[in-house]
């Protein structure tokens, strides 16, 4: 399963990537010269696999881990810089069915991960990823597989719940691990339970309890927090009725206190984030006072949160940057139309304008060691999914690593625009707005195209399904509905209940809006979605069909009672019944439901539907059994999957689905462009669907 | 230290009580307790719509009169005072011509309203000059057995009117509307409400019965809106079991009713109107929707969709709207974030309002009533510090008069100015307050406090002139007024925070309160109590319940000391009932005892003042009754001081009410926190 050997010939490998970043250098070029001529990239070029993962700086900043498919292998590299130049000397081939994720260093010579290997489940013929701790020197010696279960290295059937809860810089051949008492391990993979803490031997694999965890009112506990001496000071759960409930102790070996404000630690509207440079300093996010989640300082030992470190005045704070070395936080996150950063540090802010002025566009700080002077920094934005470098503070040496996607040239990709726009009831909403690169101001073919999760939120950033549909010359619209998260707690709970209603309405309110303002061409804006979007583009057709032309439903719910029912909620007082549909009485649920409203519906539909998704596909069937009858035009394909061999792969379902998407827009709404890579032979061929007749 | 047992004492003991007391020598910048709680002698100013005459009311040592008076640039003269009889609890009156008033009276059996008594409304006019007075109706209050004490309220049938219009282009016709309610069938806690439109020929009396055809079976119409013109052009109510909304509006007294409860903005409750426009197709209409905050918004009726936004503001709801002369724009709208602001779109409107300031010279201006060309204008002067100054404004000459004062005896350059802060509560929300520190006084001064928690709770207080702040400010004590979270007028998120915190999160904001004047130096730790009226007078109890290390003595007026008691009293013991939910936040009845007072006793370990008007409907006398019978069997037993004031409601109504409370809390706190 795991080859140990310590290979010396990376020499192919690298030159391999060298040469994809040469490949790189040299297509900005040819941007530069032909920049009027759009380049037609094929749906393969979309949906490649990332170069290159994970790639995380030891804590002297000196070395570099990553992972790196390569054929049919997934390669963990270890390399060591000279200087700027990184020198790979460790090359651990694993194979795709077993393979190193969350890699960390534990020290700087010893890296710490978690195994994911594709495992049959016992006494069936079904697999699944199961995933385990291993540890292995930087040089590929002494793998040592961390098991907490007890158990020997075979057998290995479940997720072995280790949760690391501190890497002890101190000790360098330790590490804690948190533990669930559970013997069921579906039920304590889903509650997440952390029962206990136990000091973890990387080296040998021993272990030994380190904390029992208290027995304090039935209490479930999903965190720990360990300070910078390893002391477990914080525990974060739940009491028996699900109440957020925390508890704390000193420094020593005290009782524990328990914090019972439930209101202020309520899960999702609080956030642990870690410990900052004095012994009961704690950093956490809390969204209490104003509905926004805000950084505060939080006092350990008295249990009290402190004072107010950063708030914005529109959205969600999404994190901190803290400095190990200046003691304190540096910078906070927030996502306001995309990624934004505010810095909290003169020399942090200086750092990053630095950065901004050599890149030229939007950047993290991916990994960095513990003095502040070497950093991976990730280059990328909306046009780029990332490239690596390495950046040397002291000498302000910055050196390109390699890039996560090879195939597309980012000078031939989209702007993407945060908008807003306001609806019929008042409501403003932020949206993203793509247009195809050459567009000359005329209005265009659109798919509006909601998110998927109803409380999700899209934002300006690398989005390859907007990128091909923008490639293949739509204009594409991502409309932050109301029930969105990141703009307060306020805009999330708009949503609540208005499905097919004025969570439906507000995606009309933005096509009407994409008129008005000249972005999009009437009778040519199509809905696109998955899940939750799926409903809503079917019912967007049927109740809007003034606005939109077609629609494209992937893995969607189509009838609201049978949803509701699948789910044991077809009562009205449910929960999940209030979540969905409000105060509609259940008699209602038709007015909201596309299988009911199949003769309002005028345009062309395609569905798309993954056998196992968690939408039943039995109600699809249905669906597309009353579209024929109705004699209404759409197309239908069902996916498969190889039952019990093929575990889900993202990219190969994504493939399939925009190839669909490609050949069925050809057929219903196609743009110049589209017709372009059709006829460059780029286009793929519409597949065999259960059709309409006509 | 001596025990206050005043509980079981008649009215003239309880006199007595307060007679007996011992006062301080009041210092040199003290100021008598009657300059406090004296109330206002003069008060609602009305211009007639020519502007020649002047209405107000006057109270004397003689009696109330509705004076009239002939007013002119070099100054104001009395043409005629008519009594108000002795026996009228409350009367106003308003111009309806130049030459005739419209007015009421309330009665009750005795001075004061006794607990749920209805009062009888006589509605009049007559000429300024006292001739020709007609009385329009009487309403006598319903006949209904008594509610037994401690039972629940239930409602009666009843029939009101109301003046709708006073039609200032028809002088014989003023539009009436009466308003029936009648209990429900099903649930007789609930009422039934009808409503219908007169006109009445004030001279003959004569009334006829105008209410719109609205063609929905069925439906109840509660009420009928007039436009600036007196034309019925809206009217909501509702249909069918259900209880359905129903809104109407139309262009004009001939065109069809727009069903506006069919349109989604409506339907749902999101959006109600405000007021019309000039353009008939306009309505203004508000909703807290988008923001939780009132925000304006055009709507076109014929389109049935709004048509831009009027005004929304960052933390504020949108007030008033103040449109120019011929209604065609919006001059200014009103806001109140911590103190009263507008929001000036109109260029005359802003001039009008600088040259009235400069005319008065006082930049702190509202503007009360005016004739009907605006060209003489009642103008309010004044900040907090006293109840105001009234001046007449004469455009032609861009000059003022000054009206006689409500309350001369009241100097505010001898009163405290009053200071909007923020603190942040323990759990990271910010609370707006009121500081008011005693005039000469800085925030370094390390001063005994009084914090002061509103009613309600979830209303607010204000940047007003307040008696009690006023009155603990001269007597040398720092007051924090907290608009602690539940309190209105700060979004509805910050409402919703304070639903179900009775005893819980908005208690914390109190205490945080306190901590933060002292945290700030403004006042000593060991000299902070707490004091407040209604569920102000719950927070202080509470607030010595939980937070004794933190307040060394309380004065509750009319507090609920009995949560799951009162909501069974109010109805309101249903969880169908939205108070409930904003008083229990679904509490069991065990954990609503550790939130009321009563089962709290043996913790109240500090001094306590506590007053309660025997005729109170609001919080039922009963109320701090059991209070004392439970603080009486303490084993540790704490001073504490109960008073009854017979023939009082819920608010101190009296002079003389007002005069025993201000000694009453002077003696208290002389004894347990002095300043």
């Amino acid at each position: 399963m795991l080859g140990q050997n310590k290979v010396k010939q990376f020499a192919k490998l690298l030159v391999a990537w060298g040469l994809i970043s040469s490949s790189i250098g040299a297509s900005a070029d040819d941007a530069a010269q032909t920049s009027e001529q759009q380049t037609i990239y094929s749906v393969d070029d979309f949906v490649t696999e990332w170069t290159v993962r994970g790639m995380e700086l030891s804590p002297n900043g000196k070395h570099l881990v990553f992972t790196m498919p390569y054929k049919d292998q997934i390669l963990l590299l270890i390399g060591t810089f000279k200087g700027v130049d990184l020198e790979t000397h460790t090359n651990i081939p694993f194979s795709r069915d077993a393979y190193p994720i969350n890699v960390q260093w534990a020290t700087d010579d010893r890296l710490v991960f978690t195994l994911r290997q594709k495992t049959k489940i016992n006494r069936t013929k079904y697999y699944t990823w199961s995933e385990i701790l291993m540890s292995i020197n930087a040089d590929g010696t002494n793998p040592q597989m961390l098991r907490t279960d007890g158990k020997d290295g075979k057998n290995l059937n479940h997720i072995d719940n280790a949760d690391i809860i501190s890497l002890l810089r101190d000790d360098p051949d330790n590490i804690l691990v948190g533990k669930s008492r559970r013997k069921n391990w579906l039920q304590e993979f889903y509650q997440g339970a952390i029962d206990d803490v136990y000091k973890l031997n990387i080296k040998t694999g021993e272990m030994s309890l380190y904390l029992k965890g208290p027995k304090i009112n039935r209490f479930k506990f999903n965190d720990w927090y360990a300070d910078h001496k390893g002391h477990i000071r914080f525990g974060y759960g739940y009491d028996r009725k699900g109440n957020s409930v925390m508890i704390i102790r000193g420094r020593g070996e005290e009782d524990w206190t328990v914090l019972s404000d439930n209101e202020l630690f309520e899960e999702g509207k609080f956030a642990p984030l870690r410990f900052g440079a004095g012994d009961n300093e704690f950093y956490v996010l809390s969204s209490l006072a104003t509905g926004r989640m805000a950084v505060y300082r939080f006092d350990i030992a008295t249990g009290t949160l402190g004072d107010l470190v950063f708030e914005h005045d529109d959205v969600d704070v999404t994190g901190i940057i803290y400095s190990v070395e200046k003691g304190k936080v540096v910078a906070a996150r927030y996502n306001d139309g995309g990624p934004k950063i505010q810095y909290l540090d003169d020399d942090y802010g200086d750092l990053r304008n630095r950065l901004g002025k050599a890149l030229k566009t939007g950047f993290s700080i991916w990994s960095k060691g513990d003095d502040d002077n070497s950093m991976i920094v990730l280059k990328g934005d909306e046009r780029d999914a990332g490239s690596f470098y390495f950046y040397d503070a002291q000498n302000l040496h910055l050196h390109y690593l390699g890039s996560r996607i090879t195939t597309l040239n980012p000078e031939q990709m989209a702007r993407m625009d945060s908008v807003a726009y306001e609806t019929r009831d008042g409501l403003t909403i932020d949206a993203v707005l793509t247009k195809p690169r050459l567009t000359n101001g005329d209005p265009i073919p659109f798919i509006v195209m909601p998110h998927t999760d109803p409380s999700g939120r899209d934002s300006v950033g690398w989005h390859r399904t907007v990128q091909f549909l923008a490639n293949r010359g739509y204009g594409v619209f991502q409309p932050n509905y109301r029930g969105s998260s990141g703009f307060g707690q306020r805009f999330s709970s708009l949503g609540h209940g208005e499905w097919g209603r004025d969570m439906q309405n507000d995606l009309a309110d933005g096509a009407e809006w994409l008129i008005d303002e000249g972005h999009a061409e009437e009778g040519k804006i199509c809905i696109m979605g998955r899940g939750y979007a799926g409903y809503a583009a079917l019912l967007a057709l049927a109740k809007d069909g003034d606005l939109f032309s077609c629609a494209i439903a992937r893995d969607a719910p189509v009838d609201i009672r049978n949803m509701l029912k699948d789910r044991n909620a077809l009562k009205e007082s449910t929960t999940t019944y209030q979540r969905i549909a409000g105060d509609l009485k259940r008699k209602e649920l038709a007015t909201i439901s596309p299988a009911k409203l199949i003769n309002d519906m005028n345009g062309p539909v395609l569905l798309y539907h993954w056998e196992d998704s968690r939408y039943n596909v039995k109600h699809t069937r249905k669906f597309v059994k009353a579209l024929t009858k109705a004699k209404k035009q759409f197309d239908y394909l069902e996916i498969e999957p190889n039952e019990g061999k093929d575990l889900y792969d993202a990219n190969k379902d994504q493939k399939q689905f925009l190839e669909l998407v490609e050949a069925w827009l050809m057929k219903v709404n196609p743009t110049a462009l589209l017709m372009a890579a059709s006829e460059q032979g780029k286009a793929s061929p519409m597949p065999d669907t259960t059709e309409s007749s006509r | 230290m001596r025990l206050f047992r005043a509980f079981l004492c008649t009215v003239f003991v309880l006199f007595l009580a307060v007679e007996r007391g011992v006062f301080a020598q009041p210092a040199e910048d003290q100021l008598s307790p009657e300059v406090f709680a004296r109330g206002a002698s003069i008060s609602n100013y009305s211009l007639s719509p020519n502007g020649e005459q002047l209405l107000f009311q006057e109270r004397t040592a003689d009696g109330r009169f509705h004076v009239i008076s002939t007013v002119n640039h070099d100054g104001i003269s009395t043409v005629a005072r008519h009594a108000i009889a002795d026996d009228v609890y409350a009367s106003g009156a308003f111009w309806i011509s130049d030459q005739r008033l419209f007015g009421y009276e309330v009665q009750f059996t005795g001075a004061l309203p006794k607990l749920e008594e209805q009062p009888a409304i006589t509605a009049w006019v007559m000429n300024a000059d006292g001739t020709d007075r007609k009385t329009l109706w009487q309403e006598q209050p319903p006949r209904g057995k008594k509610r037994k004490k401690g039972r629940k309220r239930k409602p009666s049938h009843q029939v009101s009117f109301d003046l709708l219009h006073s039609l200032p282009k028809e002088p014989d016709h003023v539009l009436l509307i009466r308003v029936e309610q009648t209990p429900e069938k099903r649930d007789d806690t609930e009422l039934d409400v009808v409503s219908d439109v007169f006109k009445m020929n004030i001279a003959s009396g004569e009334m006829v019965k105008v209410t719109p055809d609205h063609n929905i079976a069925g439906a109840k119409m509660f009420s009928w809106v007039p436009d600036h013109a007196g034309v019925i052009r809206m009217g909501y109510g509702e249909v069918g079991k259900d209880d359905e909304p129903v809104l109407l509006v139309r262009k004009n007294a001939e065109s069809d009713w727009t069903r506006l409860h069919d349109n989604d903005l409506f339907k749902r409750g999101k959006f109600f109107p405000i007021a019309f426009g000039a353009d008939p197709d306009i309505l203004y209409v508000s909703s807290s929707m988008a923001t939780g905050r009132a925000v304006i918004y055009r709507f076109s009726i014929k389109r049935g969709r709004l048509k831009g936004k009027v005004f929304a503001h960052p933390s504020a709801n949108a007030g008033r709207l103040f449109f120019t002369k011929d209604r065609s724009q919006i001059a200014a709208v009103s806001y109140y974030d911590d103190e009263y602001r507008l929001d000036i779109r109109d260029e005359a409107f802003k001039q009008r309002r600088a040259q009235i300031a400069e005319a008065v010279g006082d930049e702190d201006i509202v503007l009360a009533s005016s004739d009907r060309d605006r060209t003489r204008q009642v103008v309010w002067a004044g900040d907090e510090r006293g109840p105001g100054k009234p001046w007449l404004y004469f455009e032609d000459t861009n000059s003022a008069i000054a009206l006689p004062e409500p309350a001369p005896w009241i100097d505010p350059e001898a009163m405290a100015s009053v200071k909007s802060i923020k603190y942040r509560a323990r759990d990271g929300v910010e609370i707006p307050a009121y500081l008011t520190l005693p005039p000469g006084m800085d925030e370094t001064g390390n001063l005994p406090a009084i914090v002061m928690p509103h009613g309600g709770p979830y209303v607010r207080d204000y940047k007003s002139w307040d008696y009690w702040v006023q009155f603990l400010a001269n007597r040398g004590y720092a007051v924090l007024q907290p608009n602690f979270r539940g309190s209105s007028g700060f979004g509805q998120r910050f409402s919703a925070l304070g639903y179900g915190e009775w005893g819980d999160d908005m208690q914390q904001d109190v205490a945080d309160g306190a901590n933060w004047m002292i945290a700030q130096g403004i006042a000593d730790g060991d000299r902070i109590c707490i004091l407040g009226g209604s569920y102000g007078g719950y927070a202080t109890l509470m607030g010595l319940v939980q937070d004794s290390d933190i307040f060394r003595c309380g004065v509750a007026w009319a507090p609920v000391t009995d949560l799951r008691k009162i909501l069974v009293q109010d109805n309101a013991w249903d969880k169908d009932n939205s108070w409930y939910w904003k008083v229990t936040g679904g509490r069991s009845k065990k954990e609503l005892k550790e939130i009321s007072p009563v089962y709290q006793a043996k913790k109240i370990t500090q001094p306590l003042l506590l007053m309660h008007g025997v005729e109170d409907d609001i919080v039922f006398v009963d109320q701090s009754r059991i209070l004392v019978a439970a603080l009486e069997k303490r084993k540790k037993p704490a001073p504490f001081r109960y008073l009854e004031f017979p023939g009082l409601g819920h608010q101190l109504e009296t002079d003389a009410a007002r005069l025993k409370f201000l000694k009453e809390v002077e003696v208290f706190l002389s004894e347990h926190n002095p300043s």
